[in-house]
């Protein structure tokens, strides 16, 4: 092998390495695209969507890179008018089941959200007789 | 837990697919704005959009086992989803 071929192989590896670092750095860099137009701040998520963050910034601090994942509005969706078992009916834990749960108690009503289901869809909104709440984990 | 209700109107709330200091950033539905429970604070904070710098209310809740959880609390009802 001439010295011109061993440069070509280093060139080469040199330009498969960088390619390679390009692909593992895009998928860990999480932080959000960052977008400014004029006065406004925007974040953009992987589906296109623009998200106006002016007002955190200027009022809170929140740094726009900082924003995370951007995984898209729809993405995980919350559960909307979830229904409840009472005691007695089919698919009620039994009292020795040890799963992770957030219980609530409002208006005289108890409730628990098993954690196994609400950390997939992160909210659910919910109603308490005339109150209207977000269960969120 | 925290009220979804806001002026008279009642939010969809929902994860916005954000997160911001490995916190959920949450938003509504119904006007976009963004939601976010700020360190120090009680409550969700509107950070951008429509409601800015209102906040929705915390009620009480309890992260605990189920089996602690109905003892304390036997007439208990437990989310359904398949």
């Amino acid at each position: 092998m001439n010295k011109y071929s061993v440069i070509l192989v280093l060139i080469i590896t040199a330009l498969i390495f960088s390619f390679g670092c390009e692909i593992v750095n895009s998928q860990e860099n999480d932080e959000a695209k960052v977008v400014r137009d004029d006065s406004k701040i925007f974040i953009e998520d992987r589906t296109g969507k623009n998200w106006d963050v002016t007002h955190a910034v200027s009022h809170y601090g929140f740094v726009p890179e900082d924003f995370q994942f951007g995984l898209g509005p729809f993405a995980i969706r919350p559960i909307l008018d979830p229904e409840m078992l009472e005691r007695g009916e089919l698919g009620y834990p039994s009292d020795n089941n040890e799963s992770l749960v957030i219980g609530t108690m409002l208006n005289g009503d108890t409730r628990a959200y098993p954690l196994d289901v609400l950390g997939s869809h992160e909210v659910a909104d919910e109603q308490f007789d005339s109150t209207y709440v977000a269960v969120a984990y | 837990m925290y009220s979804r209700e806001i002026d008279d109107q009642i939010l969809t709330l929902s994860a916005s697919g954000w997160t911001y200091q490995n916190t959920f950033v949450l938003f509504d539905y119904e006007t976009e704005s963004l939601w976010y429970h700020l360190s120090g604070t009680d409550g969700l904070t509107c950070i951008s959009g429509t409601y800015a710098d209102n906040v929705l209310n915390e009620f009480q809740s309890t992260l605990t086992r189920w089996n602690i959880w109905v003892e304390q609390n036997p007439r208990s009802k437990f989310l359904d989803y398949p």
